[in-house]
């Protein structure tokens, strides 16, 4: 648009506000032309699979979370004391314990798929 | 909630759902081309015609893109939201780079300041916009040259919409001033 001076304006009523406005339209800016810049970009993506492995990711850590956490518990007795707590309406310190471990749980997938969403 | 879409953002937004449902590289890319020219053009225009820096930014505006794509809620139009990011990236290079305290007062100080016509801009009235104190002259960029509607480009540069609106009328009122001393000036 550097080609554009004040001859574009008409003329010269700076104070038309239709012209200033009309001149300012022609001011568009052109494209730049690609040159390889869209070819070289693409060859220096970080992952291009990241998307189709980043939407099982949240299936896989709440998947392999559940798997420990049942591992972890089911030594313990808590599982069963809880369920049966859940089962009867009570909060007993078992449920609240399986409780929390559930909400750690969450917390945790959630950063690591907030963490991977951030790149 | 945007307008009814017209057939470009339709579109991009198509390639925005298929790159993050399938991963599928070549949506981006077609992405990437299409906003490419303008992208790069809007930060030369930034960067005062800087073609290595303003390409060194826009690679990391699209690299930036990549990874925050699943970020695009639709709210925009995904160029309004792209310019957005390539402006964002602007603005933190030159926090980065810690210009020289004239650009500072550049950006800043000089909504104000009646800097009055020079010869060069008698020449040529892009160099009457590039007198301008930034913030008009950016807000004047993403409206007339760019060609988005005030709404969109108080967006794109993070302003309540008012304060774009007045940041155009006194750039025009700015312009005119001294189109008129040109005026009065040239036999």
């Amino acid at each position: 648009m550097s080609e554009l001076n004040h001859e574009t304006l008409g003329p010269s009523d700076p104070d038309d506000e239709a012209a200033l406005d009309a001149w300012l339209a022609q001011a568009g800016l052109d494209p730049v032309p690609d040159d390889g810049f869209s070819a070289a970009l693409m060859q220096s993506l970080p992952d291009p699979g990241r998307y189709r492995r980043r939407s099982k990711a949240p299936l896989w850590g709440a998947g392999l979370g559940g798997g420990l956490l049942v591992w972890q518990l089911a030594g313990t007795g808590l599982l069963p004391q809880a369920l049966a707590g859940g089962a009867a309406g009570l909060l007993t310190p078992a449920l609240g314990v399986v409780l929390a471990c559930v909400l750690g749980l969450s917390a945790g997938v959630s950063g690591w798929v907030w963490a991977e969403r951030e790149g | 909630m945007a307008e009814p879409l017209d057939p470009e953002d339709r579109l991009d937004r198509l390639l925005v759902r298929r790159v993050l449902d399938t991963g599928e590289a070549q949506a981006f890319e077609q992405l990437l081309r299409r906003h490419q020219g303008l992208v790069r053009a809007q930060l030369r225009r930034l960067l005062h015609g800087d073609a290595a820096q303003a390409d060194e930014l826009a690679q990391e505006v699209f690299l930036r893109l990549w990874r925050k794509l699943d970020q695009y809620r639709g709210e925009a139009r995904f160029a309004t939201w792209l310019f957005r990011l390539a402006y964002t990236v602007f603005l933190e290079s030159r926090r980065k780079s810690q210009l020289p305290l004239e650009e500072d007062a550049d950006l800043e100080g000089a909504a104000g300041a009646d800097l009055g016509p020079s010869p060069a801009l008698r020449l040529d009235l892009q160099q009457a916009l590039e007198r301008l104190p930034r913030p008009e002259r950016q807000a004047l960029m993403h409206c007339a040259e760019l060609g988005l509607s005030h709404e969109e480009a108080a967006q794109v540069m993070g302003l309540p919409l008012g304060t774009l609106k007045s940041h155009v009328q006194r750039g025009k009122q700015r312009l005119r001033s001294w189109l008129q001393d040109w005026k009065e000036t040239t036999p």
